[in-house]
């Protein structure tokens, strides 16, 4: 019908066409699946504790577990006895009269002072480093949602920025805040050695 | 004038150097998929319970003493997240004041050595603490003889614990092994002074200061404290201090030291003719010259400076003080408190202390006696003596003994030789106190539980003494030693508090109680001292003059495990992971030895092999070897080299000096590596230095020695007028170059270790080194030392050929170098003056690790480098935002003088490195920027460092000025 030589075209092309179709669906997906993403990164936690109904539900403050977040580099993760401090009282019953599984859970490290061993869903590379309380204090005055979504409506905490570089430096390319010292030429410091040291 | 190719000056037109960076970018990551970057999941683990005042990430100091060394120094030790991460100084201790040694620094690098034992051993198996203490029990209650070696260093409560041992074990007897120690001059002050203590130097007060080969700003004493001292009357021009503050250093000596590199006049001078020289002294200072002038015709001296020195020494009444090295015999001693007797001295720069901060050193002699027969219990607690016997042969004694206990930190030679070989906690591990002078008490304390089944070798003997004593009362309501410490400072120092549990919670918060008492010096008991002093000195004819000195990082050879003190450049030679036989350069030419060259030293029947080291400014007829080197079972330092020079040691009162050893050629050599190529300025002005009469003259000489011509700037200007602008000023007068700043650096900053091999391709990773120069006459040189690190220009050279942009200028000075841009072009180190930029050749810092536990090592502040990447010194950016993040968030902008110190700074016992903000009118920083000493080194580049240096203003006897540093065009060369 073709020409060979069209014909040997017509070979090629669907060859490439296939391959390169089999290799965007597979690297697609890879880049798709939950577990991989930068955005919307949730991953299951050894104990299903909710946000929504600790800050959303009990308005809980984020500072009461996240104790260290207004004077130190680390928000920090509070230690078991913090979730003690209410769940010592506070043990929910379900349908069928037992403690509830995940306080069951949280009663069982407790009583073997073993460490919760949570899964972290705001990772930063070991060479940026960044300071939470520079960010909610003084001039910055952050909120947590700014950076961590609506986590009160979250059950199960999933990241809502990529932590990139450009979107940390988007944020500190702002315009000053008014009151800003004169040298401020940036709501934030650009240079390296504000993160990289 | 029409730039010959515009083509370069022109600014980029369509694709800029970025743009084209940028899109080739874009394409890499089009050809990779899209979000496949995820990095490694992590877990975050919080505490069931949170300790007392410890929070995640936040550092938390505690004060402790350091009991490692020679002399127990106050010590804070930053613990991150409870782990130890770093050593400073104390500032509350009067003995250290806040500086640290390099070999204190180091502390926790060994702390994380892999190579520590992890449990107790019997015959080559595991055993438990129980099992020892069983046997040993057993052992002590059917022994008919008992010896218990330990160090000198041991504190109050030590001694007390050994004192109750003794009593509960009445066979046993107590021996002290040391092979660096100040016995003989603690012999000649007992003589003399008819007491046991010790004279201690006030070196801030002496303006005429005489060491007769006594290094005692490197290795001699409590060297912290003396460099304070001294560097305190080497600065001029600082507020309304003048040249006439400037105090005047003669050193006698045999070896080059880094005291002799300080001097203004030094005169090399072999160790047997320096009693000559003190009673030379004498009778001059009594009006007599012959004996000066004989002793200089026949060493070769300069008779004018030793003119100068009796004319100083007279002049000088109440304000000199002469110094005497501990390895010389106790006449010199004698001879020297005699002499400082008669320039009244004492009472002046000299204090009385009758509390020797060691205790006094046995005779390996009278060790060996009692060793002889065999014994049946023989504890060696934290002593190496097969490793460092005086003539070798301590396996032989060992393996008399009925039942043989090491007690060590690391397995070493003595330890695995036991038949019980017990592994000891660290310092930073231990319970401990310490007498550093009279009224002065120091506690030291664990910050991080055992990291292994060790135990210190105070609570094993406080187990043992209660083994043997059962009945013991007293003994028996202590659980453990941090009872025992505590309650001999309940009964002791803190008696009589009102609340026993606060007063002891104060003093360890504290680390450091009591204040300094100044006690007068006895009355000179002259017949005595005369007697004692009488020479002549043993001296040779034929062979050489031999001196064993501590080396300056390894000491005696407890500090060889640690890969940093091995790598770190000895001051003098910047000779590393080696020791060598160090001639000067006229003994090695009348030999016909180079360097390198291996001979054999040999010492009554005992030889070892060294390769030559020739050494510019050792005296003629001397030969210098280093204690510390050829320990053949190190921890993670394996690479270490050199070989022991313990053999050579003597018996009787100097064992460290030895007035005739042979030495042969042993055919062969060895490749000795030292980190400085060069040791000549080649006529540029680098180091500038001038007299106290040039600076009489004009203050501004420096000014004359560059030429800084006038340049028309490429660059734009950086606008630093707002905000800060930061500096770092080094007083080249104040800094003696003991070196602790570089191991302070290397511990704050995570730099690696590469090795001998690595070294000798020129590729130690050190971001501050210290350089030394030395001109003038080969056998008798001027030194002059100079601290290196990056100069953070502001026309920085490197920052314009990065092509990746990794290196950056930062709007408050710093040069910023971004490890995770850095591409490895290495373009910038070439393109660096001041050849400051290490590169990682290899994956160092994995290359090193061999166990989880060295990690905790690391500063986690500071970004751990990889292979491929350039890096330098930052100014410690971690902690300038560390402190300038703190006063933000606490609402203010402005950052008070002295609250950001690099660890150079915070370590350097003299003061030497200032930095701070030039933009703050009443900052240091800036008062020394104004001097009429600063200058920049290699100003003519106009490089524009932030980094600037105080010339060195020395203090040469006016009419032994021919003897003193020329002054010209950029120093001699």
């Amino acid at each position: 019908m073709f020409t060979r030589k069209f014909e040997r075209r017509i070979y090629i092309a669907a060859a490439v066409v296939v391959s390169s179709l089999t290799i965007g669906v597979s690297f697609g997906t890879y880049a798709l699946w939950p577990a991989n993403l930068e955005i919307g990164y949730q991953p299951a936690q050894p104990i299903e504790f909710s946000h929504a109904i600790m800050a959303g539900q009990f308005k809980i403050e984020c500072i009461y577990c996240h104790s260290r977040a207004e004077q130190s580099a680390h928000a920090t993760i509070p230690p078991t006895s913090t979730c003690m401090k209410c769940h010592t009282e506070i043990q929910t019953k379900d349908a069928r009269g037992a403690v509830k599984a995940n306080i069951q859970k949280l009663l069982k490290y407790w009583e073997e002072k073993t460490p919760i061993p949570w899964e972290k869903v705001y990772d930063l590379a070991d060479f940026v480093y960044f300071d939470h309380s520079r960010h909610l204090t003084a001039a910055a005055k952050l909120d947590c949602v700014d950076c961590h979504g609506k986590v009160e409506t979250m059950d199960r905490v999933e990241r809502v920025y990529s932590l990139k570089m450009r979107w940390g430096l988007d944020c500190h390319m702002e315009p000053p805040p008014a009151g800003s010292p004169p040298w401020q030429k940036t709501r934030a410091p650009i240079h390296c050695s504000t993160c990289h040291r | 004038m029409k730039p010959e190719r515009p083509e370069v000056l022109a600014p980029p037109s369509e694709v800029s150097r970025r743009t084209a960076l940028q899109l080739l970018a874009a394409s890499a990551a089009l050809a990779a998929a899209p979000g496949c970057d995820r990095k490694p999941y992590r877990r975050i683990v919080s505490m069931a319970e949170t300790p007392e005042y410890q929070h995640p990430g936040e550092p938390l100091d505690y004060a402790s003493t350091w009991t490692e060394g020679q002399v127990p120094y106050g010590m804070m030790i930053r613990t991150l997240d409870g782990r130890p991460v770093k050593v400073e100084g104390l500032p509350g201790h009067p003995l250290n004041r806040g500086a640290s040694t390099a070999a204190m620094q180091a502390a926790i690098l060994s702390l994380y050595d892999p190579g520590r034992p992890r449990f107790p051993m019997r015959g080559g198996s595991r055993v438990t603490w129980a099992e020892v203490d069983e046997q040993v029990g057993e052992a002590l209650r059917a022994a008919r003889s008992v010896v218990l070696i330990t160090r000198a260093t041991l504190g109050p409560a030590e001694r007390s614990l050994v004192k109750r041992f003794l009593a509960a074990c009445p066979v046993a007897r107590h021996f002290v092994h040391e092979t660096v120690h100040d016995g003989p001059r603690r012999e000649a002050w007992r003589t003399a002074y008819g007491r046991d203590g010790a004279l201690r130097p006030c070196l801030e007060r002496a303006k005429v200061i005489l060491s007769v080969d006594a290094d005692f700003l490197g290795t001699d004493g409590a060297v912290l404290e003396a460099i304070a001292g001294f560097a305190a009357n080497r600065v001029v021009g600082e507020g309304a201090r003048g040249a006439e503050s400037l105090s005047r250093l003669y050193v006698a000596e045999s070896a080059m030291t880094v005291t002799g590199s300080n001097a203004d006049h030094r005169i090399p001078l072999r160790p047997s003719a320096s009693l000559a020289l003190v009673e030379g002294l004498r009778a001059a200072l009594a009006g007599d010259r012959g004996a000066l002038d004989r002793l200089a015709a026949q060493e070769g001296l300069d008779a004018k400076v030793l003119e100068g020195l009796a004319q100083d020494l007279a002049a000088r009444r109440g304000e000199a003080l002469v110094l005497a090295g501990s390895h010389l015999p106790p006449a010199v001693h004698a001879a020297v408190c005699l002499l400082n007797d008669e320039i009244g001295a004492p009472g002046a720069t000299l204090e009385w202390s009758d509390a020797a901060p060691a205790l006094a050193v046995d005779a390996p002699e009278a060790i060996s006696a009692a060793l002889a027969g065999g014994v049946d219990v023989l504890l060696l607690l934290g002593v190496n003596p097969v490793y460092d016997w005086p003539g070798g042969g301590f396996e032989e004694l060992l393996s008399g003994a009925g039942l043989s206990v090491g007690h060590g930190l690391f397995a070493d030679e003595t330890v695995g030789a036991c038949a019980l070989s017990l592994p000891s906690s660290h310092n930073l591990e231990s319970w401990n106190d310490a007498q550093a002078l009279a009224g002065v008490r120091s506690l030291c304390q664990p910050v991080i539980a055992p990291l292994h089944d060790a135990r210190q070798e105070a609570e094993s003997l406080l187990v043992w003494t209660k083994l043997l004593a059962p009945g013991d009362a007293g003994l028996a309501a202590l659980a453990d030693w941090h009872d025992y410490v505590r309650a001999e400072w309940l009964g002791g120092v803190l008696a009589g508090a009102a609340d026993a549990r606060l007063a002891w919670e104060d003093a360890l918060r504290q680390g450091v109680v009591g204040a300094p008492e100044r006690a007068a010096v006895p009355p000179l008991r002259r017949s005595e001292a005369e007697e004692l002093a009488r020479g002549p000195l043993e001296r040779t004819e034929g062979g050489l003059e031999l001196v064993l000195l501590p080396h300056h990082a390894l000491f005696d050879g407890r500090f060889a495990h640690s890969g940093w003190l091995q790598e770190f450049p000895e001051p003098v030679s910047k000779l590393v992971w080696d020791n060598a036989l160090a001639l000067g350069p006229a003994t090695a030419a009348r030999l016909a030895l180079a360097e390198g060259d291996l001979v054999e030293v040999r010492a009554e029947g005992r030889a070892v092999t060294l390769p030559v080291l020739v050494q510019p400014g050792v005296a003629r007829g001397v030969a210098v070897a280093t204690l510390g080197h050829g320990r053949r079972a190190l921890g993670a330092a394996r690479e270490g080299g050199g070989s022991n020079a313990a053999p050579l040691l003597g018996r009787g009162a100097a064992p460290r000096f030895r007035p005739e050893v042979q030495i042969s050629c042993a055919g062969g050599s060895r490749r000795l590596v030292r980190v400085q190529k060069t040791f000549d300025m080649h006529g540029r002005p680098i180091v500038l230095h001038g007299t106290r009469a040039d600076y009489e003259r004009d203050p501004r000489f420096v000014r004359e020695r560059l030429h800084a011509p006038a340049h028309a700037q490429l660059h734009g200007e950086y606008d630093y007028s707002l905000g800060h602008k930061w500096a770092l000023a080094v007083d080249l007068g104040a800094c003696v170059g003991c070196g602790a700043c570089m191991i302070a650096c290397q511990a704050e900053n995570n730099v690696p270790v590469v090795g001998k091999e690595e070294c000798a391709l020129g590729r130690e990773m050190h971001w501050l080194r210290l350089d030394r120069y030395e001109g003038g006459d080969p056998e008798n040189p001027h030194v002059y030392q100079q601290l290196m690190a990056c100069q953070h220009c502001d026309n920085a050279p490197c920052e314009s050929v990065c092509p990746v942009n990794a290196t950056a200028h930062s709007p408050e000075g710093l040069n910023e170098q971004i490890y995770n841009r850095c591409v490895g072009t290495r373009y910038c180190a070439n393109n660096c003056p001041y050849k400051v930029r290490r590169y990682n050749f290899y994956h160092y810092v994995k290359r090193n690790l061999s166990d989880a536990l060295q990690e905790l090592a690391f500063n986690p502040r500071v970004t751990v480098r990889s292979r491929g990447v350039m890096e330098k010194c930052t100014f410690c950016v971690q902690r300038i935002n560390e402190v300038k993040f703190r006063l933000k968030t606490a609402g203010t902008e402005s950052i008070p003088d002295g609250a950001i110190r690099p660890a150079c700074a915070q370590a350097c016992p003299a003061g030497a490195i200032v930095f701070g903000d030039v933009n703050d009118p009443e900052s240091k920083v800036r008062a020394a920027g104004a001097s009429p000493l600063a200058y920049r080194v290699l100003e003519e580049l106009n490089v524009r460092p932030a980094v600037f240096y105080l010339a060195r203003v020395t203090n040469p006897h006016p009419d032994a000025a021919a003897a003193a540093p020329p002054a010209g065009h950029g120093g001699p060369r």
